[in-house]
């Protein structure tokens, strides 16, 4: 009985750790102004404030702010907030459609499977600010830095190593002997990967998109170096300007912060059995 | 049966076919970079005077005898060393206590995604407010614990700036750990703990014995997964202490960043960021040398 309590004290304690964070940043971006700067903290609301959160989608309205010229950044919120669609979006149609094919190709293919792999994790390895220093110099000769093409694609190619590693493992998993059927059966192969293969690897698919729309979602680093311009600035990068330029308004960040942090959640909480699988498959968090 | 190189070419073409657009994107965005970073660390080029006049190991030997990189090695592994002594026994600790059976595991687990998923970004800002000295929430609890001195600074204090960013990190890390040693445990086999039972070992030896040899390959996973990890951090950095107070956080990634953009020193930065690339290959060589 009394190793019971113990469990439940320590657990208490982690559960406390995980959530307490994540507790505050809400509270802040519904705190008043008052509120904010009171010391000690406050660490609960008495009354909830909501201007903020209708400055950034309306418009509408006045913020209570310590820092001057916040009223000129925050009508780029929905754009920032579309931007990171597009981005994450197209990052998880190029890493399905193309990370599908290949992995396919690797699992069936039996040609140095086991080297193919280990370049593929190594691949994974390397992909950091080391890489993006050449690649900047690279594209800034190409003239594709501020361009989506230059984004869109520097990302996805980086999530690809991680696609492939994962949905391979999925794919070998697939009898061979369906596909023999099918063939029979008079099917071409890239039928038979659209009508058979991708429907029965699900969960595998599942795990990857929701990966990669997390990865790319919470993605600083590349449109921190490949952009300049306004008009293709993420939500990261929203945010990193609120911290940057201005004295901080912690307010106003955490109403971008818990914005931005509730995709994710939400996705990882609902479709954690996927995840776990991802995860502990791929093994890797870039 | 044995194809000649010839027709089994012929034979597999959609498969080949179905490889190529993977490839292109892999091979001009990962590969090509590096091998051109390769290149252009023997060179003087820089955005502003983009010629390439070969001047063989030059940039390397500045690069490894400046006091800044060297140092910046040495803080990097101060934050990976201190991270794993934290994480490990942590993470490890957590995931025997969620192996047991009770209610309200399942909801327990499911919540330990929460802070993996939050993007770094807002994680940062977070603990930014946390670590603020005039409304942040550890001055706060300084304030109520009765601390008269309770105006502290975390991040400006040269002694704590790095411990601090430790922490902020290990918010989001602890319970990846904590999923990765769950699944080692539920794989170990509940006979292996009955018979040891039977032979009379305590649970102490019980876990030195048998759980801890059994975890090796998370164990071993893990410690790889954590030290790519640590040596590539750049967001938090970024975001939290921009490499300071003075240059007490900046680790080689950073370092690497700071000289290309803030110091325009394109052909340094670049050599770092090569050089941090090797060592990420060397390490991931080893890594997956191990593995398989």
């Amino acid at each position: 009985m009394s190793k019971k309590i113990f469990i439940y004290i320590f657990l208490i304690l982690y559960l406390l750790w995980v959530l307490v964070p994540y507790y505050f940043l809400i509270i802040i971006s519904l705190m008043t102004h008052s509120d904010l700067i009171s010391m000690p903290p406050k660490l609960f609301i008495t009354n909830i404030y909501l201007n903020r959160y209708i400055k950034l989608f309306t418009g509408q309205g006045e913020v209570h702010s310590l820092v001057p010229g916040i009223e000129n950044v925050l009508p780029g919120f929905w754009n920032a907030l579309g931007n990171s669609l597009i981005f994450s979006f197209s990052s998880v149609i190029i890493n399905i459609l193309f990370g599908s094919t290949i992995s396919y190709s690797i699992a069936r293919l039996h040609f140095m499977e086991k080297r193919l792999l280990s370049l593929v994790l190594l691949g994974q390895i390397v992909i950091s600010i080391g890489l993006m220093i050449p690649l900047y110099i690279m594209l800034s000769n190409l003239k594709l830095i501020n361009t989506w093409i230059g984004i869109i694609l520097t990302n996805s190619s980086h999530l690809l190593p991680f696609t492939i590693w994962v949905l391979t493992n999925f794919f070998k998993e697939i009898p061979v002997e369906i596909e023999e059927a099918a063939i029979i059966d008079g099917c071409d192969k890239i039928r038979m990967l659209y009508t058979i293969i991708l429907p029965l690897s699900g969960p595998g698919l599942i795990a990857v998109g929701i990966s990669v729309f997390i990865y790319s979602w919470g993605n600083l680093m590349i449109p921190l170096i490949l952009t300049s311009k306004k008009e293709l600035t993420t939500l990261p990068l929203f945010i990193a300007n609120l911290t940057g330029h201005y004295a901080k308004d912690f307010g106003l960040m955490a109403t971008v912060g818990s914005l931005t942090a509730l995709p994710p959640i939400l996705l990882a909480f609902f479709l954690q059995k996927y995840m776990v699988k991802g995860l502990t498959a791929g093994a890797i968090k870039g | 049966m044995k194809l000649s190189p010839f027709s089994f070419f012929l034979n597999k073409k959609t498969e080949i076919l179905f490889s190529f657009p993977a490839l292109i994107l892999i091979f001009f965005f990962i590969f090509i970079p590096i091998s051109w970073g390769l290149y252009i660390s023997f060179t003087d080029y820089s955005l502003l005077n983009p010629s390439f006049h070969f001047i063989g190991l030059k940039n390397y030997m500045e690069v490894l005898t400046s006091y800044n990189f060297l140092k910046s090695i040495l803080t990097t592994f101060e934050f990976m060393v201190i991270s794993m002594l934290i994480e490990f026994p942590i993470g490890l600790g957590i995931a025997l206590l969620l192996n047991e059976e009770f209610k309200g595991k399942k909801i327990t687990v499911a919540l330990s995604l929460i802070p993996w998923s939050i993007p770094m970004v807002v994680n940062s800002l977070l603990w930014l407010w946390i670590y603020d000295p005039q409304y942040g929430l550890l001055n706060g609890i300084l304030y109520w614990l009765g601390i008269k001195e309770y105006n502290k600074l975390w991040l400006g204090n040269p002694q704590i700036a790095m411990f601090a960013l430790i922490i902020a990190d290990s918010w989001q890390v602890i319970p990846f750990h904590v999923l990765f040693f769950l699944a080692g445990l539920q794989s170990i086999p509940k006979t292996y703990y009955e018979a040891s039972a039977i032979d009379g070992a305590n649970s102490l030896k019980r876990f030195f014995y048998i759980t801890l040899p059994l975890l090796k390959r998370v164990f071993l996973i893990l410690l790889l997964i954590r030290t790519v990890h640590c040596i590539k951090v750049f967001d938090m950095i970024y975001l939290m202490t921009n490499g300071g107070p003075g240059d007490r956080t900046t680790t080689m990634a950073f370092l690497a960043y700071l000289e290309t953009f803030d110091h325009l020193k394109m052909s340094i930065g670049n050599t770092e960021a090569i050089i941090m690339s090797f060592i990420l290959i060397i390490l991931g060589t080893i890594y997956i040398m191990t593995l398989y």
